[in-house]
């Protein structure tokens, strides 16, 4: 295995997967775990997919794994809700602000939500990811924004402070 | 105006909620754990199978020990935690927690005096530890019959084997000694 190889992909791919592990699972632990399997997955089998997209494999599997794990766990999913933020970010309240959001949505409307708008897949490419239909997609994506703006207005506020 | 009718407000809004999100030694952590899984495959391999002996399996499912995708989990540790100093070949990088306590994954390439003190597991959705130590002596019972029979038995005066030959483990708090409950870590044959 070309082990150089590999960690340059991993060093340059470790923040957006991580970015987009904390946002589904809410918490930092769990979102190295996510990670860390989907970067194991991908060192596995280097030699193939070096030529190709590690990181569209890696975010597969990071998002099979999330939603996987989350119906193994399900009768706990009221223990799991979310999050700290991590210690160190600069606006703790905040950043807890946008986790506490994305906590009311089901977890494969997250997944929607991450892939969508943290990533900017097209709608057919989550589809593809996730493994449902495109109409699936966009109704998922629909529900998921309608209830972050009916039951986290708060966010409005923030994007006031950013924008 | 809402706030999502324009999408890159969602973009700019989560990208900014995680910018500080980082773990820089998880290319390295996954490197290792996967080098290890390619040694246990060829391993598996070349002993045709020794993990499928029945005492394999009841340390296996004691310990907690999973070779599946599961491993992994056991890499994330507390952020408060520092990396300590291992061997280079015999297993990941352990941490070492706020209570001075090793904690890790316990591989089965790892030779038992290696072994960290804690394996991290989920437990009712929360964080949870196992003592690997303890909990190796306890699913090896004794060398001779009669060490086996005391240890059965004192298994069963703590609860840990109950009268359907369920092993359960003591599952602890981050300082090893508070214990948040017990998780089945096995069946066998043995009656309470």
């Amino acid at each position: 295995m070309d082990e150089t190889g590999f960690t340059e992909w991993a060093v340059a791919a470790q923040r957006p997967l991580l970015r987009a592990a904390v946002l589904l699972t809410g918490d930092i632990h769990a979102a190295e775990d996510l990670v860390q399997e989907a970067m194991v997955k991908v060192a596995m089998r280097w030699s193939r997919l070096a030529e190709g997209s590690p990181t569209a494999y890696a975010r597969t599997i990071m998002l099979r794994d999330y939603i996987s794990g989350w119906r193994k766990h399900r009768r706990h999913a009221e223990t799991d809700v979310l999050v700290p933020a991590p210690a160190d970010t600069p606006d703790w309240d905040a950043a807890a602000l946008v986790q506490q959001a994305l906590a009311r949505l089901t977890p494969k409307q997250r997944a929607v939500v991450v892939l969508r708008h943290l990533d900017d897949l097209s709608v057919r490419e989550v589809a593809a990811v996730l493994r449902i239909g495109v109409g699936t997609v966009k109704s998922q994506n629909a529900a998921a924004l309608e209830r972050l703006r009916e039951g986290a207005p708060e966010l409005r506020d923030l994007i006031g402070r950013l924008s | 105006m809402t706030s999502f009718e324009d999408p890159s407000q969602l973009h700019v809004l989560l990208t900014w909620a995680t910018a500080d999100v980082d773990s820089p030694d998880l290319p390295a952590r996954a490197l290792e754990v996967a080098r290890r899984r390619r040694q246990a495959r060829r391993r598996a391999l070349l002993t045709g199978g020794a993990v499928g002996s029945a005492a394999a399996l009841i340390i296996v499912a004691w310990l907690g020990l999973n070779l599946s995708s599961q491993d992994h989990s056991q890499i994330a540790t507390p952020s408060t935690a520092n990396t300590s100093s291992t061997p280079a070949a015999s297993h990941p990088p352990y941490k070492v927690n706020r209570f001075g306590l090793t904690v890790g994954p316990v591989l089965i390439s790892t030779p038992p005096s290696e072994w960290p003190d804690l394996r991290a597991i989920r437990f009712h959705g929360r964080r949870g530890y196992l003592r690997v130590r303890t909990s190796r002596a306890a699913a090896l019972g004794g060398s001779t019959p009669e060490q086996a029979v005391a240890h059965m038995r004192s298994m069963c005066r703590q609860g840990l084997l109950d009268d359907q030959g369920r092993i359960w483990a003591k599952v602890y708090k981050a300082d090893g000694k508070t214990v948040l409950g017990k998780m089945l870590a096995g069946r066998t044959s043995a009656r309470c």
